[in-house]
């Protein structure tokens, strides 16, 4: 998943954890993939209407392509770009308030 | 997030009433008992009807019939607590609950309107409610979320609430009933204990959820505002269910997060108080700092918090406005109105922030509407609005302080906010440098970050994931819609995570040396510092300060200070030329000659050592012979070309070589460009033009940029046809002919204006039409005949090439070959060009240690692995082709895995040491950018060759990439 990577560029740099052992890193790249992921999902799944719930599933079940989930997305949520950027901002803002 | 609903009794299965003693003659129906459970008081009478005067004694058949209605009513909750899911139970409840309110309500609205709510109407409105809360619990939309009741459920919940609700009229008011009281369930008589942070955060997540289900499926839009404000075909009184129900559950949401974010802000107080209180007299300063800096930074989530709910609680005074000026107006929906509409989500929907949105809301009910119907008399909503922007954090602050009032905590908390602002604007890190602060006093370890960390994201892990799992979203199909918006959300998530971070970065990538060496765009290196620290304008410079328009948006402050200052100097600086010198001369105007310090490499004593980048374009454009062998006199190498304008003029020359070398010095080079393998001459111009839009008048954000793009490499070409004597269609055609056999890659296009005439023109340098062979005003170069061009091959009769100049004919070929430079490939040179400018660098920084010495080579063989320009980043990333030369992969195996190369370049930054050019800097930087956007697009460089890595990429991924990267190593 690309968010270990920008984590592990980023935020694991801000949080003062470049210097941990490889395997340690990774296993927090991981962790934060997995929960930022589901977090703008879960997010996009609060603001879409049961029905476009149900068609975003069956797009991912029957494995669309990035291209066509993702103009799906930006046809019923607006500004879909901004909103996730506000919810990794947010993710970001509230891991490290959260450390502190 | 939600937590399983709280259910209300009824999966006890059992009507208790009936065991209570509240039986029958303990009539009329109690409205408080419609809000029951039903395993309460009175919840076993909902269905009797009001008893009337003379009752009928034990055992008449009106008690016969209740008691086997009770029985049925309590076989069906029976029923209906063992099949009916938590969320299914909530339903049911609710359409009881919520009977009374609405009777009332509609009863209301009949009369006020004039109509008789009699027998008939009450009949009607019961059959009507009844038939609506089966239709919605059956219904995807409404009753889905709530649990979708299948056939067979909806029939028993038919029945059942066809038992349950009263068939008469209500009473207005609940009457007590003493007698009753007594046999108050226990959970009744108790009082409701305080509800600790958690649970209120659970009532939290069931409310959000209830209301997001409510809300429907158009959050924000048009449709949603109209279905709120009854504007559907059916009319308003007819959704008037739906407002009501909407609002109730916006209210139990809004009271649900307001008693959260009491609760939590409390203890949040708690938690700090107790960490003053035992670290008093104790905690250094830096210590008290710390802490109130976590403290001011949890307040500033909790506001965020608070905003949000003021933004509900506005909309809702909004909607309660509008709906009475829709009622004022008749219900006829005006222009006006929807005016509104569309006012009222700019204002929500934009990014406005929250306390503008609120004052804008409060302007807009108390000011557009206000003169309608009166029905936005909220005069100091401005006022209002300030007053309420912290309230539940003063309120919090209460029981700790008990000594403050409340105005005074307003102002403490005021404070607070500007002294987190202020601390952010001084270190401009943002709250992370707090992070790093501590890890650096060594308060916090590596270690305990981690194990914090660590577990913070497993309980959210934790939370999201059953969330999910609620909402049909198993692990399997996150992995799924993971995989599939990869590129997507992982961009826009990429682009955020990097913001805010530029201190942090440059705190890791070498300090900040970078800035004062020099500026840049995004066209690339504005002005760079030249020996004693003079700044020189490239002509990337020169044309941010032509197209003033530019500067906003692509420079930086400092960069549009310096451009201002030289603007405001009245000073007319030519490319290359030094800002100072024009600055001290700003009457020189046109006399100002070009330095000729940019066409060579200085030591540091100011010696020329050699051709200068810009030196060896100069000299291979003009087809002019460097004279190397005696470098240290620019006498020895003056050139026609960078004569000055008053030089010339003044000078012996000819008159007409003299307006010729004039009308060169006028001319400006927009873009040049190599022929890539496949391409031709027009796509080449295409490369040129898409790099700097703005510089041939296309404005970059055009949705037919490509297209007029496209239209305008057409046009250059057809003049560099026509220059070269291919006129007309057929002409161009042959013209396009030559291009198509016997253009090559490597062979150069440039695009050239004249400063006078604004006029562009293609030139272009290749063996297809001669090499050596430049067409367009600026140059005079030579028809080199003797080589044999394809030209003369393919329009042996006609074609006019252009001779306009014999000046030595010595070719760019001759050139190099002279200088010894022929023996190396051609790609070779802009390294070769690099390094020299490294060095010249390295001389400025006078260094000489070892150390230095180590870190020229190191900049050096970067510099070998890349012959990007910044400005020409389009350009490179333009086709596939690209990467090889950004990565200067010409000369490496294709077959060697793509871990190893991407390695290479990852964090290369880093380790760099201070004394390297801002060139450095920024190219390795698009390296470093470029190696982490692929790894990130194509997925891990591991087990792969790097020919079979690359070969991922898709048109897409380009488009994505180039504008990814571009936004990345620009955004200093």
């Amino acid at each position: 998943m690309t968010q270990d990577t920008i984590l592990r560029s980023y935020i694991i740099e801000e949080l003062g954890l470049q210097n941990l052992p490889e395997d340690k890193k990774e296993e927090v790249f991981a962790k934060m993939g997995d929960v930022l992921f589901k977090r703008i999902l879960l997010e996009t799944l609060e603001i879409l209407s049961e029905e476009d719930q149900k068609k975003f599933g069956e797009m991912v079940d029957t494995k669309k392509s990035g291209e066509e989930v993702e103009k799906f997305l930006m046809s019923k949520i607006e500004n879909y770009e901004e909103f996730v950027k506000k919810v990794t901002d947010d993710f970001k803002k509230e891991l490290i308030a959260d450390l502190k | 997030m939600k937590i399983p609903q709280k259910i209300k009794g009824i999966e006890k299965g059992t009507n208790e009433i009936q065991r209570k003693g509240t039986g029958p003659g303990n009539d009329p129906v109690l409205p408080a008992a419609f809000a029951q459970p039903r395993n309460v008081v009175g919840a076993g009478d909902l269905h009797a009807e009001p008893m009337a005067a003379g009752a009928k004694g034990p055992n008449s058949p009106d008690e016969e019939l209740n008691r086997i209605k009770a029985e049925k009513l309590a076989d069906m909750e029976k029923k209906i607590g063992e099949k009916f899911s938590g969320p299914e139970k909530e339903f049911v409840d609710s359409a009881i609950e919520n009977y009374l309110k609405r009777f009332l309500f509609a009863k209301t609205k009949t009369e006020e309107a004039g109509k008789p709510a009699d027998d008939q109407w009450i009949f009607k409105f019961r059959q009507k409610y009844i038939k609506d809360r089966v239709r919605l619990g059956s219904e995807k939309k409404r009753g889905g979320s709530n649990g979708l009741l299948d056939p067979e459920k909806a029939k028993l919940f038919k029945e059942y609430i066809e038992l349950k609700l009263p068939e008469g009229i209500p009473p207005e008011k609940p009457e007590v009933d003493e007698g009753a009281a007594v046999d108050l369930p226990e959970e009744q008589e108790m009082a409701i204990p305080e509800k600790t942070t958690e649970e209120l955060r659970a009532d939290l997540d069931a409310s959000a959820e209830e209301y997001a289900t409510i809300r429907g499926n158009a959050r924000g839009s048009r449709g949603y505002l109209a279905k709120l404000l009854g504007l559907s075909k059916k009319g308003f009184s007819e959704n008037i269910e739906e407002i009501e129900e909407v609002k109730e559950a916006r209210s139990k949401y809004l009271q649900a997060k307001s008693a959260h974010l009491k609760a939590w802000t409390e203890s949040t107080f708690k938690e700090y108080r107790d960490i003053l209180e035992s670290k008093k007299g104790t905690a250094s300063e830096e210590e008290l700092r710390q802490i109130k800096e976590s403290l001011a930074a949890k307040l500033e989530v909790m506001t965020n918090h608070h905003n949000a709910i003021e933004d509900l609680s506005l909309q809702d005074k909004f909607i309660d406005k509008t709906v009475e000026y829709y009622k004022a107006k008749g219900g006829v929906m005006g222009k006006v109105f929807g005016t509104y509409i569309d006012l009222y989500q700019n204002v929500y929907l934009k990014k406005v922030p929250p306390k503008v949105r609120a004052a804008i809301s409060i302007a807009m009910m108390g000011g557009a509407v206000a003169g309608v119907a009166g029905a936005f008399g909220v005069a100091g909503g401005f006022a209002g609005a300030a007053a309420l922007v912290s309230r539940p954090v003063r309120f919090a602050l209460a029981p700790l302080f008990p000594a403050m009032t409340y105005t005074g905590m307003g102002k403490m908390m005021e404070k607070g906010q500007k002294w987190l602002r202020a601390k952010k604007a001084e270190k401009k890190t943002d709250i992370a440098g707090g992070v790093i602060e501590k890890m650096r006093s060594g308060e916090v370890s590596v270690e305990d970050t981690l194990k914090n960390l660590t577990e913070l994201l497993e309980k959210q892990n934790g939370e999201y994931g059953d969330e999910l799992v609620k909402r049909g979203w198993t692990e399997d199909r996150c992995e799924q819609a993971r995989n599939i918006l990869t590129m997507f959300v992982g961009a826009r998530a990429a682009m955020v995570l990097m913001s805010g971070t530029e201190a942090i970065s440059s705190f890791f990538e070498g300090k900040g040396n970078v800035a004062g060496v020099a500026g840049s765009a995004p066209k690339g290196t504005l002005y760079t510092k030249g020996p004693n620290g003079r700044i020189r304008i490239t002509p990337q410079g020169m044309e941010a300060i032509e197209h003033s328009d530019a500067k906003p948006a692509q420079l930086s402050p400092q960069e549009q200070g310096h451009l201002q200052e030289l603007a405001a100097s009245g000073s007319q600086v030519k490319t290359g030329g030094f800002v100072q010198e024009a600055m001290n001369r700003p009457a020189a105007g046109a006399d100002y000659k070009p330095s000729e310090d940019i066409l060579y490499e200085h030591d540091a004593q100011g010696k020329i050592t050699g051709l200068s980048s810009y030196g060896e374009e100069h000299f291979k454009e003009f087809n002019i012979e460097p004279h190397e062998s005696a470098p240290g006199s620019y006498d020895q190498f003056k050139k026609p070309s960078v004569l000055s304008e008053h030089e010339i003029k003044t000078s012996d020359m000819r008159a007409p070589d003299a307006e010729s070398q004039v009308a060169a010095l006028g001319n400006r080079e927009l873009g040049l460009s190599k022929i890539q393998r496949g391409g031709g001459i027009e796509r080449s111009a295409q490369n040129i033009i898409r790099a700097n839009p703005k510089a041939f008048h296309l404005n970059p954000d055009d949705p037919k940029l490509n297209t007029k793009i496209g239209q305008k490499a057409h046009e250059l070409a057809e003049g560099l046809a026509k220059k070269l004597g291919f006129e007309g269609k057929k002409g161009f055609q042959k013209f396009n002919e030559i291009v198509s056999h016997h253009v090559q890659s490597g062979d150069e296009i440039r695009v050239c204006q004249d400063s006078a005439t604004g006029k562009m023109n293609l030139t272009y340098n290749g063996r297809a039409f001669g090499n050596g062979v430049f067409t367009g005003d600026i140059h005079h170069g030579v028809s080199d005949v003797s080589h044999g061009s394809a030209a003369q091959e393919v329009v042996s009769s006609k074609p006019k090439i252009a001779v306009e100049n014999t000046r030595p004919k010595t070719g760019v070929a001759q050139h190099h070959s002279s200088r010894g430079a022929g023996k190396k490939p051609d790609w070779l040179k802009p390294y070769d060009q690099e390094i020299a400018r490294s060095k010249k660098n390295f001389d400025f920084y006078n260094v000489e240690s070892q150390k230095a010495h180590d870190a020229l080579r190191a900049s050096q063989e970067m510099s070998l692995k890349d012959s990007a320009k910044l400005s020409r980043i389009t350009d490179l990333i333009h086709n596939r082709g690209s990467f090889a030369r950004i990565f200067g992969v010409e000369h490496m195996d294709w077959d060697k895995p793509a871990s190893d190369f991407i390695s290479g370049h990852k964090g290369v930054v880093s380790q760099l040491p201070e004394n390297q050019t801002w060139e450095d800097l920024q190219k390795i930087k698009f390296r470093d950018a470029m190696a982490k956007e692929l790894e990130r697009r194509l997925g891990p460089a591991k087990g792969v060759t790097l020919q079979n890595w690359l070969a991922r990429i898709s048109n897409e991924q380009f488009r994505i990439i180039e504008k990814s990267v571009r936004a990345r190593i620009n955004y200093r």
